[in-house]
């Protein structure tokens, strides 16, 4: 064994290090959730390298995953490098990388075509003998030789795709070489003869790999200290502070950079942010979530540049829709958002596809990473959140609708039951065992009471008319309170002033009914009559 | 008189029934291109012929161009004249030309795209200079990571340099994600060799951080003319505000070099910013030294900014 095992991997800063531990490491198999660290953009060992660099080094510790075996943890690093690089060695990298898998998965196919539709202008000769190899080479690969290897050891799990690969196939002349082509061939005999019986139930066809991770939630007092002051400037120049930005809705949040040269990582996310918005106004969400986009190259991305760029790409910017650059603070909003990015000086080297939805109090409650956006995907996920922050609402108004029928009920009822005369009186106070007309001179100072408590039960059947059940209720409750007040006080008639009672606790009945159960009562009346 | 259509087909017809090869020389310089089966049948013969004349060879190649393009094999066949290193020097810098002539053109050159860079990156030490610095610059412009470590290894030990470090640098210049800013701001902090510097200031124009770096530089008269001026122009591009800073307070100093004065009086006057084309310390300045000017350049340059002025205002 050489000197690379006894290396950690979160202490690799170097090149050689990190080839000299990967080359220890893929002696033994079953040893590639060692690699698994390595593969975070943020480790320091990428920090301060060039673009080709981080590519040769992820490429040479994603293709040792076929000798030690890929954990499943790693699928979704491979999987990101099939659907967004353009990078012929990291691509080739995750196709060999793959074929480490301890079981083969029907998405896994599927991937590796999108892979050879990304690459198939961009291959080129590639060799993982070495960790940097020196041309002329001997012999070489390229990223669609070890796609289409990957395909083969597929067998029977690519065969959903056996009429892509024949398309593919027919149409390869003018982008594949003559070797590509009769691999391809050969791969599709392969695929078709594989009768292999295999399940295709829900745990093959589900993608492994969440696009929706819950996000780390920080309180606010965290979100105060940590980011509510980080400075930021909007694609017009105007500056404010992130807790300004983000605290007033929703928001759904996209990293970028002008220089990003990869068209289907920064462009296209921005691409991406341009649909939402369109999606959003046709589902009405528009009022409900901001969008915003903020570069990771901030020192570059000057207001003009951005707004340029988020515009160029159908994005229609207004207060709702912004870019932004970090003008101070930039290292706690990476921290906050613990972004897949890495640097050298300046220049960004490495980024992942990230987005993120901030709630109201910019909170990250959502996160979207390392897969190409599915903006169907991402709408559905909003609206589930928006619909339980909806629940909480409904929750509360539910309390709310339950103290108004609790108080539609209870006046009414106090009307009802508080003595209005002196017999009642008399028979309350016999109730409670007190005997004492002497309280009858006092009756006069009680029937205001009685009439404010009917007023204040009139009002609130009013104001709940339009939103609960109609205002017939009202109309009860108002007839009711009329014949009380006419019976009780002016013509005294105890029928009279019980009809008066009983339409009023009518009413208040009615009103407090939900919605439904007072339409079908209505409806049973109404056939009734 | 004979139109040019005429004129090419009847080059063309001598071409395909002569056997002399002056002749045949002659026709095949004055036809414009081959396409026609008989001449392209023929020019490949040519071609293919190790013992026909180098410079005939040559001749059909260019010729032979649009039948190239559309043809795997005829492109792999002139990457092996390329690859050859036994063959006539001119026979390989003609095949370097033809494929790099029809990278854009060929519909069939992604087929064959991983040859071509699997050739190039091998001929990325050849002997031939030229043939050298052409495909280091082409895979260059790919951003290829081999030529990236070998230029880099070049600028580290000179002993190993493929290229003179200025080209080296400004190679590397192509890819801003080559990490070389450091290398950068070393070479010209430290280095004696002004032509690398000036294409590593060039290239630090779009590394934010190095703005004083460049202000140092520029503000130091003593340096060379080129050193300064890409300074100015690294500035301008990417450290505007800065940049009109500079530009106004060398625009108005009489003790400045005519050239560079020049340079930022056209850049001011080019300017969409009214503080910069209309800046009426600067326009009070020139009006005055008018006159006095000794220097075409300066002259030419303040006559621009004073009338150009007047018509942005309109």
């Amino acid at each position: 064994m050489g000197t690379g095992a006894a290396i950690n991997p979160s202490n690799i800063t170097d090149e050689e290090e990190l080839a000299s531990f990967v080359d220890d490491i893929k002696k033994s198999s079953g040893t590639g959730y060692k690699l698994l660290p390595l593969l975070k953009e943020q480790h320091p060992m990428y920090d301060g390298k060039s673009a080709n660099a981080v590519t040769r080094m992820r490429g040479y510790i994603m293709q040792a995953f076929w000798l030690t075996g890929l954990p499943d943890e790693a699928l979704i690093y491979v999987y990101e490098e099939l659907e967004s690089d353009r990078e012929a060695y990291l691509v080739a990298a995750a196709a060999i990388a793959l074929r480490g898998a301890k079981t083969r998965r029907f998405e896994m196919a599927s991937y590796v075509l999108t892979a050879i539709h990304n690459i198939k202008f961009y291959d080129k000769p590639i060799s993982f003998e070495r960790y940097t190899p020196k041309w002329p080479l001997r012999k070489y690969t390229t990223a669609i030789y070890e796609l289409i290897a990957t395909l083969n050891w597929l067998g029977c799990y690519a065969k959903p795709y056996l009429a892509d690969l024949a398309e593919l196939k027919l149409n390869a002349d003018h982008s594949l070489g003559k070797r590509a082509i009769s691999l391809l061939g050969k791969a599709i005999q392969s695929i078709g003869n594989d009768d292999t019986v295999v399940d295709t139930g829900c745990c093959n066809s589900e993608n492994s790999c969440r696009k929706f991770n819950p996000g780390e939630i920080l309180d606010a007092s965290t979100l105060k200290h940590k980011v509510a002051n980080v400075c930021l400037e909007d694609h017009e120049g105007q500056k404010l502070p992130f807790k300004d930005a983000f605290t007033q809705k929703y928001t759904l949040v996209a990293f970028f950079y002008t220089r990003c040269d990869n068209p289907l990582k920064c462009s296209l996310t921005i691409s991406n942010m341009a649909n939402l918005q369109k999606l959003f106004s046709e589902e009405g969400l528009s009022q409900q979530i901001n969008l915003a986009a903020i570069t990771y190259d901030s020192n570059y991305d000057l207001p003009f540049r951005i707004k340029i760029y988020g515009e160029a790409r159908g994005l229609k910017l207004n207060e709702s829709a912004r870019m932004f650059r970090v003008t101070s603070g930039y290292k706690t909003l990476k921290q906050y958002f613990d972004l897949g990015v890495n640097y050298t000086g300046e220049v960004v080297n490495r980024h992942i596809i990230e987005l993120y939805l901030l709630d109201e109090h910019g909170n990250i409650s959502m996160s979207f990473q390392r897969q190409k956006i599915d903006n169907q995907d991402i709408i559905s996920h909003i609206k589930d959140v928006l619909s339980t922050k909806k629940g909480e609402g409904i929750k509360r108004s539910r309390l709310k609708i339950a103290w108004q029928n609790f108080s539609s009920i209870v006046f009414p009822t106090l009307v009802l039951f508080l003595p209005k005369c002196p017999l009642c009186f008399a028979a309350y106070f016999s109730l409670l065992g007190i005997t004492g007309m002497q309280l009858l001179p006092y009756a006069k100072f009680v029937f205001p009471i009685i009439i404010l408590i009917i007023g204040i039960n009139l009002y609130s059947i009013f104001r709940a008319a339009k939103q609960r059940n109609g205002f017939l209720p009202f109309y009860l409750c108002a007839f009711g309170a009329l014949l009380v007040l006419l019976f009780g006080h002016f013509i005294l008639n105890k029928y009279g002033m019980y009809s008066g009672l009983f339409l009023l606790f009518t009413g208040s009945v009615l009103n407090s009914l939900p919605f439904m159960a007072y339409l079908k009562l209505k409806s049973r009346f109404f056939s009734l009559s | 008189m004979m139109d040019s259509a005429t004129a090419d087909e009847n080059y063309r017809k001598i071409f395909v029934s002569s056997s002399d090869q002056d002749e045949i020389r002659e026709a095949l310089s004055n036809v414009s291109v081959l396409t026609d089966k008989e001449s392209v049948k023929k020019a490949t013969g040519i071609l293919k012929d190790d013992k026909a004349d180098p410079g005939l060879r040559v001749l059909a190649l260019y010729k032979l161009a649009h039948a190239i393009a559309s043809d795997k094999n005829l492109i792999l066949y002139v990457l092996r004249l390329l690859k050859n290193k036994n063959l006539p020097g001119d026979i390989r810098k003609a095949a370097f030309s033809c494929i790099q002539s029809i990278r854009f053109s060929s519909p069939v050159i992604a087929s064959v795209q991983t040859q071509i860079t699997d050739i190039f990156k091998g001929l990325v030490e050849d002997k031939n200079q030229k043939i050298r610095e052409d495909v280091i610059s082409y895979l260059a412009q790919e951003k290829d990571e081999y030529v990236q470590r070998k230029l880099l290894e070049g600028i580290h030990e000179p002993a190993k340099a493929l290229l003179p470090e200025e080209k080296a640098i400004h190679l590397l210049g192509y890819d801003i994600h080559a990490g070389i800013y450091p290398i950068l701001r070393n070479i010209v902090e430290k280095s004696s060799n002004n032509y690398s510097r000036m294409e590593a200031i060039h290239i630090l124009g779009s590394e934010p951080d190095a703005k004083d770096l460049l202000l140092k530089v520029y503000n130091n008269k003593k340096e060379r003319y080129g050193v300064r001026k890409n300074s100015l122009m690294a500035l301008k591009t990417y450290h505007p505000e800065e940049f009109n800073r500079v530009a106004t307070s060398t625009a108005v100093d009489d003790q400045e070099n005519p050239n560079i004065r020049a340079i930022s009086i056209n850049a001011l006057a080019h300017s969409n910013n009214e503080s910069s084309y209309n800046n009426p310390d600067i326009t009070e300045h020139l009006k005055k030294i008018g006159r006095k000017v000794g220097s075409a350049v300066l002259k030419k340059a303040l006559d621009y900014y004073l009338t150009n002025q007047g018509q942005k205002q309109n």
